[in-house]
């Protein structure tokens, strides 16, 4: 008997280490991103991601429509067409504030929020939904606007972005979750947006999610030109 | 008594209509999306079992579909910037300087509060050099505002 308790200690304790010590680093998958415009246009785009924390650098390796891979890094980023260099782009965001990256540290759930300069106005419930408003200081408040977060079974649902004068912009719906090594990431999320006043659609869907992977290992630190 | 009780209700009501509007903006039109994604959804499917599919290929055997696609690819790579990073707050620290000036630098440097000092140091530094640029350009602009009236009506 007294075996079976020191066993069931050890059992626990290990489980709480192994459950404490989980750390997420890197991730990659499949990605599709589909367009559906109000005016008929279509679109697919289809190929892999990779993404790793210490590296921080964002690889998109595209197949579809045609080979081409972008490497998003600070804020450059550096085009390779068939395996070509073809060149470098300034952007406008950094691989820091992607999905990739506030996955891999759990802070999807508030969109990366709780850690940005937004501070939360409201909390409400409704159904099974935690409906959250965030708004921006007031020095800010001319540049932009309040962002609506909802939060279904503690994962993210929905977010909702508003311009400073109230007007909405776009929404992200997460239509559901894949529970990769504990790690919860979205297997679709579809993107509302308005041209002309009327709804289109976007829809990125990931598959065959694979986190702390030592596959393709090469591809996580991309190499580039100097 | 009656009064009360009405105004009571009715406050209840007002409130609960208000949460109700907040929870609709994640209502979505199930069915327009489903049939808006159809046939991408079958392209979907075929791209992925087929990794290396080329656009010959989904034209071979999908050439209903591929017809209808749009293959100009930049505009899905918007969607990528515009689906995965978080548009408000995703904007570089050079950025931030260069619209909002010392306001811009305060909000990168409170927003990196918990972040290491490395990265700290880095995006305040840039949002420093954007607020620079910001007041080499005003400057440049009130200087040329003086010198050009004062060339012309011959002051200079």
């Amino acid at each position: 008997m007294k075996y079976v308790k020191v066993i069931c200690l050890l059992l626990c304790l290990l489980g709480y280490s192994r459950g404490y010590g989980q750390q997420f680093y890197r991730i990659t998958g499949k990605l599709f991103i589909k367009d559906a415009g109000h005016d008929q246009n279509k679109s697919i785009v289809a190929g892999k991601f990779y993404y790793d924390l210490n590296h921080k650098k964002l690889i998109y390796d595209f197949t579809f429509p045609r080979k081409e891979k972008i490497v998003c890094i600070d804020t450059l980023n550096y085009k390779f067409v068939e395996g070509v260099y073809t060149g470098r782009e300034f952007a406008i965001t950094v691989p820091e504030s992607s999905l990739f990256h506030l996955a891999l540290l759990g802070s999807m759930a508030d969109f990366g929020l709780k850690d940005s300069f937004y501070s939360i106005s409201d909390v409400s419930k409704e159904g099974d939904l935690i409906i959250s408003t965030w708004v921006p200081p007031l020095e800010a408040a001319n540049g932009f606007g309040k962002v609506v977060v909802s939060q279904k079974n503690k994962r993210l649902h929905g977010v909702a972005i508003f311009d400073y004068k109230g007007k909405l912009l776009n929404k992200q719906i997460v239509k559901g979750y894949h529970k990769v090594q504990g790690l919860d990431f979205p297997s679709e999320i579809l993107y509302i947006y308005y041209v002309d006043g009327k709804e289109s659609y976007r829809a990125i869907s990931f598959r065959d999610v694979l986190v702390n992977d030592y596959g393709e290992e090469n591809m996580y630190n991309y190499p580039l030109p100097k | 008594m009656k009064r009360l009780l009405l105004f009571c209700m009715l406050m209840v009501l007002c409130s609960v209509s208000s949460r109700a509007g907040i929870a609709s903006l994640f209502d979505v039109d199930e069915a327009a999306i489903s049939t808006s994604f159809e046939d991408l959804n079958m392209l979907e499917s075929f791209l992925a079992e087929h990794e290396n599919a080329t656009m010959e290929d989904v034209a071979l055997h999908q050439g209903v579909l591929f017809n209808k696609l749009n293959l100009n690819m930049s505009s899905a790579l918007e969607g990528i910037d515009s689906i995965l990073n978080r548009p408000p707050l995703g904007i570089n620290s050079f950025i931030w300087g260069l619209c909002l000036n010392w306001v811009g630098v305060v909000v990168v440097y409170v927003s990196a509060t918990d972040a290491d000092a490395t990265y700290r140091r880095r995006e305040t530094t840039r949002a420093l050099i954007g607020c620079g640029v910001n007041a080499i350009a005003l400057g440049g602009c009130t200087i040329l505002s003086i010198f050009v009236p004062a060339l012309s009506i011959g002051l200079w």
